[in-house]
């Protein structure tokens, strides 16, 4: 933690893009890693865990606390101030990302009963468990990368608009004087 | 374990591997007598090249994806995430390339650790989907 006076504040940082890239990176091969190691096992696991309903509370929750420990560890690193608006901000987006999930997911369970019924003209499960793993492992991993992504543009514009502004201000300035 | 890890997947990213970075740095590395010329991975790629190798990569897995027999939203979906994470790889060599076109100051420290990160990233992603592509198929079978 680093002590400061009041007139040496700390800058308040800028996220990069390739901040997640790494911890995006290794939960996507740990993830490989469990599915060639468990590949009965894992696969159950999460179908139970889809079917009981705690599917998405689990993912929004681990995801949310893995981008704020990266938060707090990216800005400790850099020995500069985290901004508590960032962290709500990182939060938001994580969980706007996994309400973007089940959006999907709700869609290709009808898409997959309706081929199904088509088909056979019966009703069928929906997803099988091999569409919910590849669904599971890209909202894991865009869960960690996108929020960041976005905080990153945000960023750019806000800086952009910010520069504008202080062009503007300046040329009003020259043009009174 | 064996039956899980798809060899097509280890052949095909050893092939882009040994393509788009073992290829160069050895061309670079028979160049050494010259004075001067340093061969580290480092110096070889410090203008984001990695990034632009990570696009590639991306490209060939949503090509992959293509071919396989998933649903259309399931490659839609993939092929967008793959294609943004290539697409931030690249970007690493887009500014890079920016800068020195602008005749700004260059980071080649920070682009070279952006580009390696970013890299990484594809690299995983598009190693797990071949892995998934090979994986799903066997959980729909059984």
């Amino acid at each position: 933690m680093t002590l400061t006076t009041p007139s040496q504040h700390l800058i308040t940082a800028r996220i990069r893009m390739s901040d997640s890239a790494i911890l995006a990176g290794c939960v996507s091969l740990l993830y490989a890693f469990v599915l060639m190691v468990w590949p009965v096992a894992f696969p159950h696991l999460l179908t139970r865990i889809f079917y009981a309903g705690y599917f998405y509370r689990t993912l929004a929750m681990v995801l949310v606390v893995a981008n704020e420990v990266l938060f707090t560890s990216i800005y400790r690193r850099r020995n500069q101030k985290a901004s508590p608006i960032t962290a709500a901000y990182i939060a938001l987006l994580t969980i706007t990302l996994v309400f973007a999930l089940r959006a999907v997911l709700t869609i290709a369970d009808e898409q997959a009963q309706l081929a199904h019924f088509i088909q056979h003209s019966s009703i069928h499960a929906g997803m099988t468990a091999g569409e919910l793993l590849v669904y599971t492992h890209l909202g894991i991993v865009s869960g960690i990368f996108v929020p960041y992504l976005i905080v990153r543009l945000t960023q750019n514009y806000v800086s952009a608009t910010q520069l504008v502004e202080a062009e503007d201000k300046s040329r009003h300035a020259t043009a009174g004087q | 374990m064996h039956a899980w890890i798809p060899n097509e997947a280890l052949w095909w990213l050893g092939l882009y591997g040994g393509c788009g970075v073992l290829l160069p740095w050895l061309l670079r590395w028979t160049q050494k007598g010259r004075e001067g010329l340093d061969t580290s991975p480092r110096k070889l790629f410090q203008g984001g090249e990695l990034g632009l190798f990570g696009l590639v990569l991306a490209i060939a897995t949503v090509l992959d994806l293509q071919r396989s027999t998933w649903p259309s939203l399931l490659i839609a979906v993939d092929a967008v995430v793959v294609g943004i994470s290539g697409l931030m790889a690249a970007s690493a060599w887009l500014s890079d390339y920016s800068r020195m076109e602008e005749g700004l100051a260059n980071h080649d420290e920070r682009t070279w650790m952006d580009s390696r990160r970013l890299l990484f990233l594809v690299f995983s992603i598009a190693f797990t989907t071949q892995v998934l592509l090979t994986h799903a198929a066997e959980v729909v079978r059984r």
